[in-house]
């Protein structure tokens, strides 16, 4: 009798759980974009699956039943999830064909013109104030400026939970932005836009060719960026210009660019950008090569061959400032030597001591997350300088300011 | 469980695994196939579920998480990639 009833009840369960399933796949067939189909396939991911996962209590094996649970409560978590994410990506990604309710496009800004073009992000933030200032004295009266914003679109909760920015407050943060350009003599041009901000920087940043792209950043370090997704360190490695990251307490030094170089052609761009920028900005140029001593095993023990190690190390660093000077064409003077364990930390402590007033470094163009793990060079450089940084990304438009 | 009722699921799982490949072939764009991809990996688990039924054994449930497991990894990173250019 029993049996029979568990029987009865696993064969009901079994037909429901497919029926969920069938219907989901019909409504995925026939719905018409993407939001509609998430409905449908949710009954598939979700209560069929569930459903026929119920059915195990029928089975009277206890094996089953215990593995059935298992994957009915990771089920229960991640379908909604799954869901959620996906419903996410088809509002905030880059033109979609169905992202939700239509945005209309923004206008291209042209920046036409003679001298630098300059993309500055604005959020009203203090960092971003600090870098419409750097944008205006990088650019020069003879460049164009347009400063962005960039905000995910309406109805879209942030991940921090900020609340939605309107477009009159997006109007009302550039119009803020024009006036503090105007201030420091630069009038600019605005590009408001709606989505993933990294992305719509990025992608601003090629429609207008700029030649650099500006942005604040809040100065957390390279672990705390990989998680809460920094935009400097996305733009830094995403981006077709340089990217000039100006941190929360950073200035303009009265001291020389500086710019790191180790001999590698990414790092001879970085050399050449830097070069461009000082054409602009008249500070003088530094090409620093930053070299670690190694010290053979065994060789510790005797004085004279350690220092004969240590000479040699010299030697080859050196040269290879040498041949990288001759390549750039820039002066002897103009090159320095540092013999460091740490690059970054020696470029941040150089960077101190002659007061730069830009810091120039190429980047490997990776992820946040990457550069966390792997300790990227550029975004220790960022996080811990006195002036704003200059990450070049790999494959940056030659970046020769006209 | 009678073999007839689990033999019977399992048939029309199957069929349902032919519909959800249509879906993916139909797909327009990546944000598509990742929902047919998610949707066709719960097929599958309902499948798996079906068969440990009718053998009456019970690893191909586990075999089921394991692969829902991935399936949600790989959405999660197939959607970072549609949103950013890249995963991470």
């Amino acid at each position: 009798m029993i049996d029979t009833a568990l029987d009865v009840l696993g064969a009901g369960l079994l037909g429901l759980g497919l029926l969920l399933a069938t219907v989901g796949l019909y409504g995925l067939l026939r719905m018409p974009d993407i939001f509609h189909q998430l409905h449908a396939a949710g009954l598939v991911t979700g209560p069929a699956v569930l459903v026929t996962l119920l059915a195990s209590l029928t089975t009277g094996s206890t094996d089953i039943v215990t593995s059935a649970a298992l994957v009915f409560v990771f089920v229960l978590i991640t379908a909604p999830l799954a869901g959620h994410s996906i419903a996410q990506a088809a509002w905030l990604r880059p033109d979609a064909d169905d992202a939700g309710p239509s945005i209309p496009a923004p206008p291209v800004v042209s920046l036409r013109g003679e001298g630098m073009r300059t993309l500055v992000a604005y959020d009203g933030s203090e960092s971003s104030k600090l870098a419409l200032e750097v944008a205006a004295e990088l650019t020069g009266p003879a460049g164009t400026i347009a400063v962005a914003h960039a905000a995910p679109p309406l109805g879209e909760p942030d991940f921090e939970g900020s609340p939605d920015v309107e477009d009159a407050e997006q109007e009302r943060l550039l119009a803020e932005a024009r006036t503090e350009l105007a201030r420091a003599g630069a009038a600019a041009a605005t590009v408001r836009r709606r989505g993933d901000a990294a992305t719509e920087l990025i992608a601003a940043g090629a429609e207008l060719e700029a030649d650099l792209i500006v942005v604040g950043s809040r100065g957390r370090g390279p672990f705390t960026s990989a998680f809460l997704g920094s935009v400097s360190s996305a733009l830094a490695g995403g981006a077709q210009a340089p990217v000039v990251v100006v941190g929360p307490a950073t200035e303009l030094g009265d001291g020389p660019i500086l710019v790191g170089v180790d001999g590698s052609d990414a790092s001879l761009d970085s050399a050449r950008v830097a070069a461009a920028i000082d054409r602009r900005l008249g500070r003088g140029l530094r090409v620093v090569l930053v070299y670690a001593s190694h010290s053979a095993p065994g060789a510790l023990a005797v004085p004279e061959a350690r220092e004969e190690l240590a000479t040699a190390d010299e030697q080859r660093a050196e040269e290879l400032l040498g041949e990288v000077a001759d390549t750039l064409g820039v002066p002897g003077e103009a090159t320095q030597l540092v013999r460091a364990d740490s690059e970054p930390d020696a470029l941040v402590a150089l960077a101190r001591d002659v007061d730069a007033a830009l810091v120039v470094v190429g980047s490997r163009g990776r992820g946040a997350l990457r550069s966390a793990l792997l300790g990227s060079f550029s975004t220790r450089v960022v996080a811990d300088a006195p002036c704003p940084v200059v990450v070049v990304p790999p494959g940056a438009r030659a970046a020769t300011p006209r | 469980m009678p073999e007839a009722v689990a033999a019977v699921a399992l048939a029309w799982a199957t069929l349902l695994l032919l519909a959800g490949g249509v879906v993916l072939l139909r797909s327009r764009d990546t944000l598509h196939r990742v929902l047919a991809l998610d949707v066709l990996v719960s097929i599958v688990a309902v499948l798996l579920t079906i068969l440990s039924y009718l053998r009456d054994v019970s690893y191909y449930v586990d075999a089921a998480l394991a692969l829902a497991l991935l399936s949600f990894v790989a959405t999660l990173v197939a959607v970072r990639h549609v949103i950013r250019g890249r995963p991470f």
